[in-house]
């Protein structure tokens, strides 16, 4: 019934589904994993706070790459939760929040996420509609750069599925003197954003990263039980590497 | 006499290797842009080694059979034309010049796509240079078809289904040496990707991947952005058999042809930027070494 | 709650969790079994609404890019001309698809001399701004900056072809870096990321992706 050669990696995957929805569960009675806080999430913290002081706002960008379909439309769903907790921490100690978007189809989403965070913390007179700013297409890193110069933000969040902005944003960033905080999972551009921010969601962190910032212990449960399947993945390793050292068919064996 | 520390510390003035390591961009720039301008006066005829990747898809081209049916995809934005379209006129012109071997364009990207196409053909002008090569027999273009990833997996399964007529509103039943030839992505001899775009998670090119690459085991081939190679060499040799490294990949493979084409023309300002921007980072660090020596007190250098 | 209550909060996720399952359960299946050419072809057909649902997500956000840019216009808010501008393009491109088509003469024109001229320039920019990022940032502060900034001028080297030509052996070195190092490395990133896109999956489907909760 399965296609030939995928009954193993089938099998696998429910697997590791299970385990992260049983640890999920398992939240509710009490069972919380620990997992460590990530750095660049006390660096949005600072950030925040940095812009306060200054009296400055604080500018996101959910990346160029916004599309609907793959792997980068889940990014971007990572992106909005982060856009959610920062709007939070914006609007609890009183800073600007200004959000680019490089396509319409995201809008509702992330005026959801905007508001979100200044209803809950009882701020919804802040709300400004004119601060969710698009740049379509072609013209995002370009637009956010002249933003960025016009509005000076003390700090710029940029994380999601990042196209080149990573390299525009955070060299203009540099320039006006604001701290860069920016993550992807797009393993090619984890280069440039590393090499232009000084903190960084690498990978999974970027999808780690608003289940964390929430605090909710079902969702740092998800985050947290992933470990199994990294174990499960050094085992195979290891035994895969006796077992053909030994001559054994390794290959036949996987493709069941 | 000074010591040279004591006059350091009182200096109003930075040294000029703090001034060099804090350049401003404007002058970065301009010397960048001579770089890319220089060739356009003075063509350099950069020597280009053919690497074997390039060899891989040529040899490849030359081994099909009349009958083997190719699938060539168009799918890179319309900006991005100055990236691909060379690599593609390229591999294009070695393809029509095989006999009996059929060709299957089209493309998923987006509806500009088409016009990356359009300007494909007009250079390679297939009325005019290849008379003997017709429209239905030998070639058809399906144009853009819309859907993003889940459409190119669909169309691997059942190319007909998901493109049951051509761009023109031909039924495929109509051409029947492609609608007999192909039914799974499995029968193509040879898959060419243009773009490359997203990396090895992009809805067009993870598709490609996916379907033809990881599950159709087929002769799987980019004409790549080179600002994503990097992200595709772990599925190198085995699941992909050859990538060419944008315009540098496409001049490789116009040597390998005997022609000069607009890859070779844009090697030169490749290379010139390249070797700029390969000097500004070592020189720059010589002088950050230098600079931190200077720091020291003198006492401790 | 009454029951009218409870199906009206939790339909959406229903809805996501009933078809998120159907597509896992399905994607493995070979048409060779009733049930298994049952699933495929259900799944072939979801996978087509996908292009739908796609094209109601753009409608629905090019009516709230509208109604956004016609408020700020309105309101005149700071950059009000740039949202003139917005919705002048959006009205001259929206007629031109109506009068011919993507394919039309107009459209055309448009992208070829509007759309592309302009793209093009916008990534001739990337040029500089990355030398310049290139600049600042590749300086040999401590060992890892100098592994990256080896490494990293060896693939610059590999992608100039006078560089292939006149040091042969950067070729290789260079394939091998990518080959080994980059591959492994990349391998061991795909494994996390794809167990974070099951864990994203998870609390999608059991309705807790909540925002700022």
């Amino acid at each position: 019934m399965i296609k030939p050669g995928w009954m193993l990696d089938t099998l696998i995957f429910w697997v590791l589904f299970a385990t992260i929805t049983v640890a999920a569960i398992l939240a509710r009675r009490g069972k919380v994993l620990r997992i460590r806080w990530l750095p660049a999430l006390e660096g949005i913290k600072d950030g925040v706070g940095r812009a306060v002081e200054m009296n400055q706002p604080v500018h996101f960008s959910p990346g160029a790459g916004t599309m609907l379909s793959g792997d980068w439309a889940t990014q971007t769903v990572a992106a909005i939760s982060i856009l959610a907790y920062v709007s939070r921490l914006c609007a609890k100690y009183g800073a600007r929040l200004l959000v680019s978007y490089p396509y319409a189809e995201w809008l509702p989403l992330i005026e959801e996420a905007y508001k979100s965070g200044f209803i809950l913390e009882g701020r919804s007179e802040r709300i400004n509609p004119a601060d969710l700013r698009p740049y379509l297409g072609g013209s995002f890193n370009v637009g956010v750069m002249r933003r960025l110069l016009d509005e000076k933000p003390a700090t710029v969040i940029n994380v999601g599925p990042i196209i080149w902005d990573s390299v525009d944003i955070g060299e203009t960033a540099k320039r006006i003197g604001a701290i860069m905080i920016g993550g992807t999972a797009r393993l090619l551009q984890l280069p440039y954003v590393v090499l232009t921010s000084d903190y960084v969601f690498i990978g999974e962190e970027l999808y780690a990263a608003g289940a964390v910032a929430s605090g909710d212990p079902f969702q740092i449960n998800t985050v947290g039980s992933q470990d199994v399947g990294k174990y499960f993945v050094l085992v195979m390793l290891v035994l895969g590497i006796i077992l053909l050292a030994l001559g054994l068919p390794i290959n036949a064996w996987l493709s069941i | 006499m000074e010591l040279r520390g004591e006059r350091d510390m009182s200096r109003k003035k930075p040294r000029w290797t703090t001034r060099l390591l804090n350049l401003d961009n404007p002058p970065i720039y301009a010397i960048l842009l001579i770089f890319m301008i220089l060739p356009l006066f003075y063509p350099l005829n950069t020597p280009v080694p053919v690497t074997a990747m390039a060899i891989d898809l040529y040899n490849k081209i030359e081994s099909l059979k009349p009958g083997d049916v190719v699938l060539l995809d168009f799918s890179w934005s319309y900006s991005f034309k100055i990236l691909h379209e060379a690599g593609h006129v390229a591999v294009l012109r070695h393809l029509l010049s095989k006999p009996g071997v059929k060709i299957v364009m089209v493309c998923f990207m987006g509806a500009d796509s088409e016009l990356s196409w359009r300007d494909v053909m007009a250079i390679v002008d297939i009325e005019k240079n290849y008379p003997d090569k017709k429209y239905g027999k030998d070639w058809i273009w399906l144009g853009y078809i819309p859907g993003g990833e889940a459409t190119v997996l669909a169309f691997a399964d059942n190319p007909w289904a998901i493109a049951p007529k051509d761009k023109y509103g031909t039924p495929i039943e109509q051409y029947p040496d492609f609608y007999n030839a192909v039914k799974t992505g499995a029968d193509f001899a040879l898959v060419i990707e243009g773009g490359g775009h997203g990396g090895v998670n992009g809805h067009v090119t993870g598709g490609f991947l996916k379907s033809y690459g990881l599950k159709y085991h087929c002769w799987l081939a980019y004409n790549m952005d080179p600002s994503v190679i990097a992200e595709f060499y772990p599925y190198y040799p085995t699941i992909i058999k050859s990538m060419l490294n944008g315009n540098a990949g496409a001049a490789e493979y116009e040597r390998l042809l005997n022609m000069r084409g607009a890859g070779s023309v844009m090697v030169d300002a490749l290379s010139m930027t390249h070797l700029y921007v390969i000097a500004l980072i070592v020189l720059t660090n010589i002088v950050y070494l230098y600079d931190k020596y200077l720091s020291k007190p003198r006492s401790s250098r | 709650m009454s029951i009218f209550t409870t199906i009206r909060r939790n339909i959406d996720r229903a809805f996501l969790t009933f078809f998120m399952l159907f597509l896992l359960i399905a994607y493995p299946l070979a048409p060779t079994t009733d049930f298994g050419k049952f699933m495929t072809s259900w799944y072939t057909k979801i996978t087509g609404w996908i292009t739908v649902l796609g094209a109601w997500a753009i409608m629905i956000g090019v009516f709230a890019l509208v109604r956004n840019n016609l408020k700020n216009i309105y309101k005149r808010a700071e950059g009000w001309y740039y949202d003139a501008v917005t919705i002048v393009s959006f009205v001259i491109f929206v007629v031109a698809g109506f009068m011919g088509g993507s394919t039309g003469p107009i459209m055309t024109w448009l992208t070829t001399n509007v759309t592309r001229a302009v793209s093009t320039a916008l990534l001739g920019i990337e040029a500089f701004l990355a030398t310049s990022a290139y600049y600042r940032a590749y300086r040999l502060k401590t060992l890892d900056a100098a592994i990256l900034l080896i490494s990293s001028l060896i693939v610059l080297m590999w992608m100039g072809p006078v560089f292939g030509y006149l040091f042969p052996q950067i070729n290789d070195l260079a394939v091998w870096l990518l080959l080994n190092p980059n591959s492994a490395a990349q391998r061991a990133m795909f494994v996390g990321i794809g167990l974070g896109l099951i864990a994203l999956a998870v609390r999608s489907m059991l309705g807790r992706e909540r925002y700022g909760a």
